[in-house]
């Protein structure tokens, strides 16, 4: 059998997945659009009416609230009221509309997201799925409805020992935690693709570098759509990534997103009540999440000592992992998807959100130009990786 | 002197938002609550930075022009390696070193990416390794300015440096 040199496969190609090449070419369309007009409260009501009673809801609409929070998606909470089957009186439900913007910061197939969400009803505690509107046939963009999740994304009550980009737990809700959040990583890594295909989602089994090669290929071509500005690290850490392509053997579906502040939790029980942001879900290589977890400005230092997502310490995470999964971690395969994980970063604050913003794109300018302000950090965070490797 | 200052008027719009415009914003408009906040916190720190942008900039500039003109002297390589050497010269000899200025650091910073590129393909070993060395010692010290810069916003700590 002939070896494959995951260099020459990689060189100045733009090998991704189908799906996601179709994303590319939607942002690069989408860049020559007008700035965005942010639809009033009103009119999301009028269009979601008039959706809501095309796919046959009988009922009406109660408060209809924007939600804050989020970089990217326009997200709103709303209210359905119905009778009650069998002569009750009225009920009511609510929901998440989620919209995307003109250009949202990481361009993402909302069909995707619905499949992923629907594939994990029971197995991990996810928003229930609900309507599905890819077309944009009633909001002139992609939306989607799941059934509201109460809970939070970080404790009300600020820990001040601690410092760092990440969300803080802190203790006692670390050690509640972080079982919890184990148990589902490898409840999603096991899910079984191959006898549940999901829609949408190809499979990257062409060679044993095409995991890895999708990932860096959509990056790659996202970097060179929104960059502003070259950059010595950025070019070096390509080069490096192409270099040292990982083979992959083990495809798991990944979540691409799993940390804290992505998932909801009940503060006063301690427990996830839904994982959230399945948008960068993909078939792939289970080390990709654990670099994603590992990374250490989403982690968070207390009296000097660092805490993955302020859930584990890094090698407790690292056998835990181990041990819960029956996998093992490979160390150079880790260290290829921690260098990929901050460049991804850098290419969302410093090229994608700062992009979206001067073209107007986006209701949250001013959020893209407050989390530009962390550049520095991952291209320093990249500088310090790399130099490790010299 | 020009007056009002810079500050004076960023300062000023703050406060307006501080004092007068989120107080009036009913409780449910949580996202317009949520951006106001962020657009007072930017205001207050762009404020702080105004003194230090000119400085840095002529730092950064005489930063981008060392690794250049280091890179350029020290290209060895195939033809993809010493046509971006000689890319690079073209731009260092048509920029000019003391005016700070944005275009020109930009300017400085693709034609030695492309350098770099271009030594990953062809370039000898010795100088592609130099190249990647003076890049991270170039990106540290210029990533290490910017955290300072940025360190306002909060996002930033020591324990991460």
């Amino acid at each position: 059998m002939n070896r494959v040199e995951p260099t020459a496969i990689l060189r100045r190609q733009f090998d991704m997945e189908p799906a996601w090449a179709g994303l590319v070419e939607r942002r690069r369309v989408a860049q020559a659009l007008p700035p965005y007009q942010l639809a009033s409260v009103a009119d999301v009501t009028v269009c979601l009416e008039r959706m809501l009673v095309a796919e046959g809801w009988q009922g009406r609409i109660g408060s209809v609230n924007r939600l804050g929070g989020g970089a990217s998606k326009e997200q709103f909470l709303f209210d359905w009221h119905h009778r009650a089957e069998a002569g009750g009186g009225e009920k009511s439900c609510r929901y998440v509309l989620r919209t995307d913007p003109k250009s949202p910061i990481i361009e993402t197939d909302c069909r995707r997201e619905f499949a992923a969400l629907t594939a994990m009803q029971g197995r991990v505690p996810v928003p229930e799925p609900v309507l599905l509107d890819h077309a944009g046939a009633y909001f002139n963009r992609p939306a989607m409805i799941t059934r509201f999740v109460s809970g939070v994304t970080k404790p009300s009550v600020s820990q001040d020992r601690v410092s760092g980009l990440g969300t803080r737990l802190g203790e006692p809700l670390r050690s509640r935690m972080k079982r919890q959040f184990m148990t589902y990583l490898v409840a999603i890594h096991a899910y079984d693709w191959r006898s549940l295909p999901l829609p949408g989602f190809d499979v990257p089994d062409s060679d044993p570098y095409q995991a890895a090669r999708w990932s860096i290929g959509f990056w790659d071509a996202i970097w060179r759509l929104d960059k502003i500005e070259e950059r010595p690290v950025v070019t070096i850490a390509w080069r490096w990534l192409e270099k040292k392509l990982p083979a992959c053997s083990d495809l798991v579906f990944t979540h691409g997103d799993y940390r804290t502040g992505n998932y909801l939790f009940d503060e006063n029980r301690a427990e996830i009540t839904a994982i959230l942001d399945w948008e960068l879900a993909r078939i792939g290589d289970y080390h990709e999440d654990l670099a994603w977890i590992l990374m250490r400005l989403f982690g968070v230092f207390e009296d000097k000592k660092f805490f993955a997502v302020d859930l584990y310490e890094r090698e407790d995470f690292i056998v835990a992992y181990e041990e819960a999964s029956g996998r093992i971690v490979n160390r150079a395969t880790l260290r290829f998807y921690e260098i990929l994980a901050v460049l991804k970063t850098y290419i969302v604050v410093a090229a994608s959100g700062l992009s979206v913003a001067r073209r107007k794109h986006s209701h949250q300018d001013v959020m893209l130009t407050y989390m530009g302000a962390t550049t520095p950090m991952f291209a320093s965070e990249l500088t310090r990786l790399l130099l490790e490797e010299l | 002197m020009i007056l009002p200052t810079v500050e004076e008027r960023l300062d000023s719009i703050a406060r307006a938002l501080e004092a007068v415009i989120i107080p009036s914003l009913p409780e449910q408009a949580k996202l317009a609550i949520e951006l106001t906040q962020l657009s007072i916190g930017h205001l207050k720190i762009v404020s702080g930075q105004l003194d230090k942008l000119g400085p840095l900039m002529a730092t950064d500039q005489a930063a981008i022009f060392e690794l250049g003109s280091g890179l350029a002297a020290q290209a060895d390589g195939g033809a993809a390696t010493m046509s971006a050497a000689t890319a690079l010269k073209a731009v260092l000899g048509g920029s000019d070193r003391y005016v700070p200025s944005r275009d020109v650091i930009a300017s400085l910073s693709a034609a030695v990416c492309h350098l770099i590129d271009a030594a990953s393909e062809d370039g000898r070993a010795e100088f592609t390794s130099y190249a990647v060395r003076t890049g991270l010692a170039f990106e540290q010290a210029q990533s290490g300015r910017e955290r300072e810069l940025f360190y306002g916003y909060g996002f930033d700590s020591t324990d991460n440096m």
